[in-house]
């Protein structure tokens, strides 16, 4: 009987959904009819999407770090990668380099970008431990998280004042009227050129692959083999996976327990450097509100993965990058949020510790 | 304050120094173990002197000082004759001492119970006098205290989720946006309903629909980890505006008749002979970007001003009787708790001073007879600015004490619930949550209840906020506002009701009226002093021009404020004494008091 029911129950909630979907974009019929017309369209959408996830994954790695080991989600983790941005966007000025100058050049401004982007990301992010999270370690688990979210605002307006200013939206009478921001160009230094089609000579290759694409995805494969390489073997990587099993327990054991947590903070800021000259060289834009939404799904793919685990935040980068580009191409741009956090709602629904999460008991 | 006055001006500095006597008579006795007779002296020489110092501020701004500087310019910018100045700067140095006297005077009171309450009579004077004051001084500090009061219910609403309940609510605004829309579509104009449902029923219905949305959100994640919790609410915060915003063109079809049968029989090679039936095409909920805009103002329920005779008659009979009928209710589930004697006594009290404010409220009471000499014409024109006939935006009177109503409501339900069974689940949830479900507190319950009850409060919120303003869009509910409450509550002390009343006030009074005032007077002394100073040098007039705007800091100061806060003061300005003493006090330090404790009295061990 409540087996009957359970599926009655399922049928029709699966009933609504379809009822109420297309509101959002879900239009099967359509859906359908783009799969079997432009098939190579959706590939393309999986080649943006997995080009985008692998962003997303290294800025979740730099969450999922801290969180393992400080239980913080670092909220202005978003916005150090919008510095890191203007950080690198100021490099590539100073240096003059555009998309027509000579390959050494611009070869020599993104290895210089990237190496002041992870520095100064690294720097930042530590400073930002030093000062907003340090003395509240073992206040409640409020009081950093509210830190983080007034370092995340500093930091929002110091990045406007850096890099432009758009119109502060922030309670203007009324509450306000969204206003224009201020956008700024990223100089597309990697030529549009498609692997298959120029690279490799395929004429009528039909799905378009960028090279850009393919330079983003093996820079992060990179980045994140070195940083589970960096865990797993070194005695820093050690430490820090002490410190995050128990703090206590590691600090008996001779581990310092500040360092450790300072330079997690680095590699997690380092990370989001890189993560910010790839998203530059490949998107081409920067404003000041882009962390807001990037650290947002990075975070959503650090829980999706289950927090605290690289691995799966790795995972859980790629998904929701696939799954953002995969709504934003097929179903409908404007809802693509809506449906990120449905997935998340539903991931965490059945499996409350995130993908690759292991069972940890409640913390309070 | 000083600094206050600086930015305002005119009359300002009598009503500040009025201010300043009061709070400084009415904190500092806490803090200082002095006798009474050396409390009064030092608070009334303590504000003496803040009197004066917001005395010259204003001076300042006026002028009086500045001429005699030869600042002509900067002075150029009042708008007040000098006397208002003088009369106020007098004003201010002798109300400002007095104040802060009767007030420490009344702390000293032995009798600490009518010192209570006198402090409570001083309290509902100065809130009720404040917008005839304030009206009369125009200071124009009304519509920002009217906005300040809608955040104070939004902090109050968070504060029993994340203060008592202890859940992490990120999108808090999400709640606020489905009050306030649910009263624009259910009384406006422009919307696709066409109803127009009377406000006082509205704010329930819109308390009630964000209450249901809490739920709703509730439901699936309420099993997940704080932290989980914190980031689906996120979510939720952001899909609401827009959602809101995307509801304008709805098309639903039956999926069965629509495609999958279709589908079938294509497959089948057969032709399709389902007729589709589309249930809404291209339908506009919300209006998108558009907003809903106008919103019907509150009118009066039941009793208009045209009754007469025998109508008025019976329908104030009828009010009297729904009054009498939920106070002997109250009492009714009062004596059912078996709770002493005493509060039965209150909420009959509490019943019969509903009456009386329904009454004033709702009554049109007529005016006196014109000839009868100054007093009626006095009483006349406070009924004309009391009356709220239609609430007008061009009368906030009536709009203020709308809302300090309902915030009224709110801090009293919110006690009665802060005390019940549910609330002290709540706590008990927040405390450890294993423990009080080993003791047998429902766990998603209680959590759905806590996020329920936020909500509804944030639905009150709503609904004023869409009368007031009178239009609503989709881009006002972002996340920043449920940071600024979020800010507030735990500015102002997670889980106590007075400090998160303050911290409201102080993060919505600075960010709408000083930051602007300041912005102001900067503007004024960029034009009058600082780029004729800097005529020459082009370079340093646009640098001048491009920074000196606080406004445009909002952001920075606000992240400031709350990293300090976090970090000299992490419990708020205004802590719960639970809180305070968790934060301050390790286990080490009561074990040590304790045993300092056994040390001194070895017989009387107080185990607390």
């Amino acid at each position: 009987m409540s087996k009957l029911r359970r599926i009655l129950v399922a049928a029709v909630i699966i009933y609504i959904f379809l009822l109420l979907s297309p509101i959002a974009g879900f239009d099967i019929p359509r859906i359908a009819n783009v799969i079997t017309h432009q098939p190579y369209l959706v590939a393309r959408y999986l080649v943006i999407g997995i080009a985008n996830g692998a962003i997303f994954a290294i800025i979740a790695l730099g969450y999922t770090m801290v969180y393992g080991i400080i239980q913080l989600i670092n909220f202005a983790h978003g916005d150090l990668y919008m510095m890191c941005t203007f950080a690198s966007l100021t490099v590539i000025a100073a240096f003059g380099t555009t998309s027509k100058s000579d390959a050494g050049q611009i070869i020599f401004t993104i290895v210089i970008a990237l190496i002041v982007a992870i520095i100064f990301g690294a720097l930042l992010n530590a400073f930002i431990e030093r000062v907003a999270y340090r003395r509240l370690r073992n206040a409640p688990r409020l009081a950093p998280l509210i830190s983080a979210i007034g370092v995340s605002f500093i930091l929002e307006n110091l990045g406007q004042i850096w890099a432009g200013q758009g119109y502060i939206k922030f309670l203007t009478p009324y509450f306000g009227t969204s206003g224009g921001a201020a956008q700024k160009a990223y100089p597309d230094l990697i030529a549009r050129q498609d692997l298959f089609q120029d690279v490799l000579g395929l004429k009528g290759f039909p799905v378009q692959f960028l090279t850009k694409e393919l330079f983003v995805f093996v820079m992060a494969i990179i980045l994140m083999l070195a940083l589970r390489w960096f865990i797993a073997n070194t005695r820093l990587g050690k430490a820090m996976r002490a410190t995050s099993e128990n703090r206590d327990a590691a600090k008996i054991m001779g581990i310092n327990i500040d360092r450790i947590i300072t330079i997690t903070f680095m590699l997690g800021g380092g990370l989001a450097g890189a993560a910010a000259v790839l998203n530059g060289l490949y998107v081409n834009t920067a404003w000041w509100f882009m962390g807001f939404q990037a650290g947002l799904r990075s975070f959503t793919a650090a829980v999706l993965g289950g927090i605290g685990n690289v691995t799966g935040a790795m995972l859980g980068g790629f998904m929701i990058g696939i799954l953002t580009s995969i709504s934003d191409g097929l179903l409908d741009p404007a809802w693509t949020r809506a449906w990120v956090f449905s997935v998340l709602v539903l991931v965490l629904v059945f499996r409350p510790t995130g993908l690759l999460g292991e069972s940890v008991g409640q913390k309070a | 304050m000083g600094f206050l006055a600086v930015l305002f001006g005119g009359w300002s500095p009598a009503v500040l120094a009025v201010i300043a006597g009061t709070l400084l008579g009415f904190l500092a006795p806490a803090t200082a173990g002095a006798s009474s007779q050396d409390r009064l002296t030092r608070n009334g020489v303590g504000a003496l002197i803040a009197s004066t110092l917001i005395m010259l501020g204003g001076q300042i701004y006026d002028g009086g000082f500045l001429l005699k500087r030869g600042l002509a310019d900067v002075a150029v910018m009042s708008t007040h004759p000098p006397e208002v100045a003088n009369t106020a700067a007098l004003l201010a140095v002798i109300l400002g001492p007095l104040c802060a006297i009767g007030m420490t005077w009344l702390q000293n009171l032995r009798n600490h119970k009518l010192a209570q309450r006198l402090n409570l009579i001083v309290l509902v004077f100065f809130l009720v006098a404040f917008p005839f004051v304030e009206q009369a001084a125009r200071l124009n500090w009304l519509a920002t205290l009217i906005f300040a009061e809608i955040y104070v219910l939004l902090a109050l609403g968070l504060n029993i989720v994340v203060g008592y309940a202890g859940l992490l609510d990120l999108g808090y605004a999400a709640f606020f946006a489905i009050g306030a829309y649910t009263t624009g579509l259910l009384s406006s104009p422009t919307s696709t309903f066409q109803v127009h449902v009377n406000f006082w029923l509205l704010i329930w219905l819109s308390a009630g629909m964000a209450a249901i949305f809490g739920f709703l959100l509730g439901a699936p994640t309420l099993g997940l980890r704080g932290d989980y919790l914190a980031i689906v609410t996120l979510g939720f915060g952001e899909i609401v505006p827009v959602a809101f915003q995307q509801l304008i063109h709805i098309t639903i079809k039956e999926p069965f008749t629509c495609w999958i049968i279709p589908a079938f029989q294509n497959l089948f090679g057969a032709q399709s002979t389902v007729q589709c039936i589309t249930l809404l095409n291209q339908y506009n909920l919300t209006l998108g970007n558009k907003g809903i805009k106008p919103i019907d103002p509150p009118v009066l329920p039941i009793i208009s001003p045209n009754d007469q005779g025998i109508a008025l008659i019976v329908k104030i009979a009828l009010m009297v009787i729904a009054v009498g009928a939920i106070a002997y209710l109250f009492r009714r589930a009062q004596v059912r708790n078996q709770v002493n004697s005493k509060s039965n006594r209150r909420a009959v009290i509490g019943a019969v001073v509903g009456l009386v404010i329904a009454i004033i409220v709702f009554v049109p009471i007529p005016p006196l007879d014109a000839n009868a000499g100054a007093i009626s014409a006095v009483a006349n024109s406070v009924l004309a600015t009391v009356q709220p006939g239609a609430f007008e935006s061009a009368r906030p009177i009536s709009w203020y004490f709308l809302i300090l109503g309902l915030s009224v409501l709110t801090i009293f339900l919110i006690r009665r619930l802060k005390d019940s069974r549910l609330g002290r689940a709540w706590m008990a949830i927040r405390e450890d949550e294993l423990a009080a479900n080993q003791m047998g507190v429902n766990l998603v319950r209680t959590k759905l209840l806590a996020f329920a009850m936020g909500a509804t409060f944030s639905g009150f919120a709503g609904a004023f906020y869409g009368a007031y303003v009178s239009g609503i869009f989709p881009n006002v509910f972002d996340f920043s506002v449920s940071v600024i409450v979020l800010s507030a509550v735990v500015l102002g002390g997670l889980g106590n009701l007075t400090g998160v009343i303050f911290g409201a006030l102080i993060i919505m009074i600075n960010d709408r009226l000083v930051l602007v005032q300041f912005q102001n007077l900067l503007n004024g002394l960029q034009t009058q002093v600082l780029l004729p100073a800097a005529a020459n040098d082009p370079a340093l007039r646009e640098f001048i021009r491009a920074n000196l705007d606080p406004v445009k800091y909002r952001f920075l100061l606000l992240g400031l404020v709350l990293v300090l806060v976090m970090a000299i003061r992490p419990e708020g300005l205004v802590p719960s004494r639970e809180r305070a003493e968790e934060l301050h006090a390790s286990e080490e330090d009561k074990i040590e008091e304790i045993e300092a404790k056994m040390k001194a009295t070895p017989d009387k061990v107080d185990p607390s």
